[in-house]
């Protein structure tokens, strides 16, 4: 199987805490892959070092065979990788659709351009209004992100991410707060990407039904260690995963 | 659909400056409109760093001085020429250019704040230059250049006319600017810098980009500055209150809204004039700072978002529940 993503002894310390401690995992393309552990395992970390926010101590990143440890953020995304993230992260005091508008003005890669194009102006805005539609946002369109609920500003995560449309889609908990009736949009949204199978996916996810259900591989991370990995089946009845990780997720989760 | 959000306001600005000729010929009238004019060139290009971009100098002054002393010199050691005149203008473009990239590379890659720091040691450089560099600036006292300034240019009423179009031209090439795909980048900058890197945009660009056009139309609004009063002094044009003047103007105009910077450049102006005459009946107003300092509370206090910006918040409000009875009588019926 072919790697997108390769993660070599990737550590990361902050002060004395190891919060990373030498994750090796390669990521399969076209694949969804999940990635779960109880809370501060290390999670939300590891993506912030996929994505650039943190340079590792130590350890190498591989993106389709090329040494990106040391690039940017923005190259990275040039270079195909997404990002959501667990605490909402958007432009507050734009409305919903110029939030997706800059996403869309980013994948269309059309550079520093000084003038208003009215053409390009409505080309980008529809292509906005398009994933607005997808994430059930419409109504909020011209809303300001501010204004919005939680499970709203959530889909505008999504939508942003998915307006990306990035070759990597990394997605941290994105049903994570919103009301039990909106999350179904969010899965079925995230199964219609696995199966048109162009994207490769890294999802984090604490909700044990949707791991079941959406992923193909399985990585748990336990105390910045990744303790298992592999076919999601087989690791839930992994004794190992079942003391370190499900032992502690009943108890904090249930 | 967004074009032209504020056009009512736009209207009436474009009619009284084009009219306003036709109902005075008063001189100094028309000489503080001209300079009402040019000071909202720079306070509009503060604007693009401050309202649009969220970074704030303390500096932005230098490059007003630039333009300037690019002026005066030229014409003072050059002689009366249109060739020195432009010539005076394609320098300020490039040195302005040339030190806003300075600048920008020097502090933009750590921290905004750094901005701010470093723009005031540069100008404070170039404050110190100018006064002690004597055999071509004339230090402290400065130098008039009226017999060397080409008479079209000398002449009010053609002058007021040519800062007029000149704002009209700064206004809407900065206005197109900041609608464009650059300017909705700066705005994201402004909002949520990490975000937009992380949507691919490399922030550190675009920040310099934002530095660069703010100190150049900066530059320009510092020529029409000198050529309007015909002598350049360092103090009047490297000196740290001209930047807190367009920090006042912006904020006053309502910060991010471009055009509010017109209404902020007119407001302190006036106000300027307005206490510069009262001080003939009394000397307490030749205290115009405090003045200044009370008229800067109020505003504060009852237009947090400035004139422009108040303006456009109740429009908006009042749109937006226009727009929502009307959906409820479609709803109804
Ligand atoms: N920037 C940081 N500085 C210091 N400690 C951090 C930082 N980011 C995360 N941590 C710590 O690293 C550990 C892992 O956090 P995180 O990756 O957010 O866990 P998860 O996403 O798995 O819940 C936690 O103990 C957290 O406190
Ligand atoms: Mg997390």
């Amino acid at each position: 199987m072919e790697t997108l993503l390769e993660l070599k002894e990737v550590s990361i310390q902050f002060g004395g805490h190891t919060a990373v401690d030498r994750v090796s995992l390669q990521i399969p393309v076209k694949q969804f892959t999940s990635i779960a552990g109880p809370n501060g395992a290390g999670k939300t970390t590891l993506f912030n070092l996929i994505s650039g926010q943190l340079r590792p101590t130590s350890g190498t990143l591989m993106y389709r065979g090329k040494d990106i440890t040391l690039l940017p953020p923005y190259k990275r995304a040039r270079l195909g990788m997404g990002r959501s993230f667990q605490i909402t992260n958007v432009f507050p005091h734009l409305t919903v659709l110029e939030n997706v508008r800059l996403a869309v003005q980013s994948q269309q890669n059309i550079g520093y351009k000084f003038f208003e194009s009215i053409i390009l102006s409505k080309q980008l805005k529809d292509k906005a209004i398009y994933w607005i539609e997808q994430v059930n946002l419409s109504a909020k369109t011209n809303e300001l992100a501010i204004t919005l609920t939680h499970g709203e500003k959530r889909k505008l995560e999504i939508a942003i991410l998915l307006a990306l449309e990035s070759e990597l889609l990394l997605l941290d908990e994105p049903t994570a707060g919103m009301s039990l009736e909106e999350v179904p949009t969010i899965i079925e949204l995230l199964l219609e990407i696995k199966e048109k199978k162009d994207r490769t996916i890294l999802l984090i996810e604490h909700k044990m039904d949707m791991l079941m259900e959406l992923s193909e591989n399985l990585f748990i991370l336990n105390h910045g260690k990744l303790i298992a990995q592999g076919n999601p089946q087989a690791i839930m009845n992994d004794p190992i995963v079942q003391a370190a990780y499900l032992g502690g997720y009943d108890e904090q989760f249930a | 659909m967004q074009i032209l959000k504020n056009r009512g306001v736009f209207i009436a600005l474009l009619l009284v400056g084009l009219l306003l000729p036709l109902f005075t010929d008063s001189q100094p009238v028309l000489l503080l409109f001209t300079r009402i004019f040019i000071l909202a060139i720079f306070a509009m290009s503060y604007d693009i760093l401050l309202g649009y971009t969220g970074i704030i100098s303390f500096g932005h002054v230098m490059y007003f001085g630039i333009g300037a002393y690019s002026i005066s010199l030229l014409l003072k050691h050059g002689g009366e020429s249109w060739v020195n005149v432009l010539l005076a203008a394609l320098i300020a473009v490039i040195l302005s250019a040339i030190v806003s990239l300075i600048v920008g590379i020097l502090s933009l890659r750590l921290k905004n704040t750094y901005y701010a720091m470093i723009t005031l040691a540069f100008a404070e450089l170039f404050h110190i230059v100018s006064l002690k560099w004597r055999s071509l600036t004339y230090g402290e006292d400065g130098f008039n250049f009226s017999s060397q300034i080409p008479d079209f240019l000398k002449d009010r009423f053609y002058f007021y006319y040519i800062s007029f179009i000149a704002l009209l031209l700064v206004g809407y090439f900065l206005y197109q600017f900041t609608k464009s795909p650059t300017g909705k980048v700066l705005v994201a900058i402004r909002e949520n810098e990490a975000r937009a890197e992380m949507l691919g945009f490399s922030t550190l660009y675009y920040k310099l980009i934002s530095s660069t056009v703010a100190g150049v139309v900066a530059s320009l609004s510092g020529i029409l500055y000198a050529i309007s009063y015909r002598y350049v002094g360092s103090a009047s044009v490297f000196g740290m209150d001209k930047t807190i003047d367009a920090l006042l103007m912006t904020i006053i105009g309502g910060v991010g809204t471009l055009f509010g910077a017109i209404i902020g450049a007119g407001i302190i102006n006036l106000a300027h004039q307005f206490l510069a005459d009262l001080a003939n009946f009394h000397p307490i107003f030749e205290r115009w700072l405090i003045f200044f300092g009370i008229l800067y509370i109020l505003i504060v206090m009852f237009f947090p978002s400035g004139i422009l910006g108040t303006f456009n918040k109740y429009k908006y409000k009042f749109q937006s529940r226009k727009v929502e009875r009307d959906k409820s009588h479609a709803n109804s019926s």
